[in-house]
């Protein structure tokens, strides 16, 4: 069978996460660079979002399902559990960062700073500092939540680290969300330990904002 | 061990899918009334969501992870696919759903009229007109989907249809979803044929309060 391509742009944390799946499990794979909206990704997502995947004659979108395929078709280590308590706080932790703590952390601070709404284009002071509670309480709660076994889930790496490690990634080169997670040192430490990990090494994106899907 | 306990309010869709996820399963299960936001719910969900379970000493928060939890445990049917190709699209319809049309259909369309900030507390017309694009998009997308095996994902009942039936149950009571509805056949065939399921009918919410009501 063909490879796998996966169909997005190396700046969405989103696109990074199915690289990250397909590194952690050895699955040889292209990435096929597409914009949000792009004729491409319009092509299997409904409403153009990125990523999406294409495997022979296979084509799906949305993440989560991206990686829940990869990680039943292919050989290499399980990253969504299949014990039932795994599994499911996997699940909670995907949906937690997927439908708040991203909407936080990326679409609401990160782009007060990179797609400010302010008539001269500086970044929107007034969002930023509006936020700053919130993401210092997300952080928060993220830091407690590994600060246990040193992972989101059970005591190894499952797809609920690997789906939250390229939001980090961009957090922590804003300076407010710099210095909440500088406070959190559980956190802190378990970014380091992960960022080594060739996974996040091999999908570094290049230097410049993550897309932005209107 | 205990029974799985529910906690969450009968009207909110997600949980009619974590308790529509019991019955499908036959898994004995008690509904404990708590809306969001109330300690019940903040002492398991961060940010006070509903709905969250508790089974024993295990705590859970988030729909789609409680359904999880349950398919894992419980013995009775697989509601969630371990064949990767349906698995994925079980997935992906969820993701779907909840990262878009629940957006669109639920927290735009029903509560433009159930819960308007009009000053005069009237279904806010503005906001439904402006949605209606987005919902008739959406109600077509789902009714291709439907149209080729009957349900969401691949051709058996999965998750996914568990996922986007309470919501359906409301676009019914509007005019502008219902008649979106109405026309899209395979879509109001599905509804009706999946509504006839026990784990609909024993799920069914209360009527909305008499101001909601009023609405529809």
């Amino acid at each position: 069978m063909s490879n796998v391509e996966i169909i997005g742009a190396a700046r969405s944390t989103y696109t990074r996460v199915a690289r990250m799946v397909c590194e952690e499990k050895s699955i040889v794979y292209e990435l096929r660079e597409a914009a949000p909206r792009s004729p491409d990704a319009f092509a299997i997502h409904p409403f153009g979002k990125i990523p999406a995947l294409r495997h022979g004659d296979f084509e799906l979108y949305e993440s989560k399902a991206i990686a829940t395929y990869l990680d039943l078709s292919f050989p290499g280590p399980r990253l969504i559990p299949t014990a039932p308590r795994e599994a499911a706080l996997t699940e909670q932790w995907v949906s937690l960062v997927n439908t708040r703590i991203d909407t936080t952390m990326i679409r609401t601070y990160l782009f007060a700073y990179i797609f400010p709404k302010t008539a001269d284009g500086k970044p929107d002071r007034k969002a930023i500092d509006a936020l700053v509670p919130t993401v210092e309480q997300e952080v928060g709660l993220l830091d407690r939540a590994v600060a246990k076994t040193g992972f989101l889930v059970g005591d190894g790496l499952t797809y609920a680290d690997l789906n939250l490690m390229p939001i980090l990634f961009l957090v922590r080169q804003l300076p407010e969300g710099a210095a909440a997670m500088a406070a959190a040192k559980p956190l802190s430490e378990y970014y380091q330990r992960l960022a080594a990990r060739p996974s996040f090494q091999n999908t570094m994106p290049p230097p410049g904002p993550p897309p932005r899907l209107q | 061990m205990a029974n799985v306990e529910i906690i969450g309010f009968a009207p909110s869709t997600y949980v009619r899918v974590a308790r529509m996820a019991c019955e499908e399963k036959a898994v004995a299960y008690e509904l404990k009334p708590a809306p969001p936001h109330s300690p019940e719910v903040l002492a398991i969900h961060p940010f006070g969501k509903i709905p969250v379970m508790r089974h024993g000493d295990f705590e859970l928060c988030e729909s789609k992870a409680i359904a999880t939890y349950l398919d894992l445990c419980f013995p009775g049917p697989k509601l969630i696919p371990t064949e990767p190709r349906h698995a994925a699209l079980t997935e992906q319809w969820v993701s779907l759903v909840n990262t878009r049309m629940d957006t669109t259909m639920v927290r735009t369309y029903l509560f433009a009229y159930l819960f308007p900030k009009t000053a005069d507390g009237k279904p806010d017309r503005k906001g439904i007109d402006a949605v209606a694009p987005a919902l008739h998009e959406e109600i077509g997308l789902l009714n291709k989907s439907v149209a080729k095996g009957g349900y969401l994902a691949g051709d058996s009942f999965t998750f996914a249809d568990i996922n986007v039936m309470p919501i359906l149950f409301y676009l019914q009571k509007f005019p502008e979803s219902a008649s979106a509805i109405a026309t899209a056949r395979p879509l109001a065939e599905y509804y009706e044929r999946l509504a006839r399921r026990p784990s609909f009918q024993n799920t069914i919410p209360p009527p909305p309060p008499a101001r909601q009501a009023k609405a529809s």
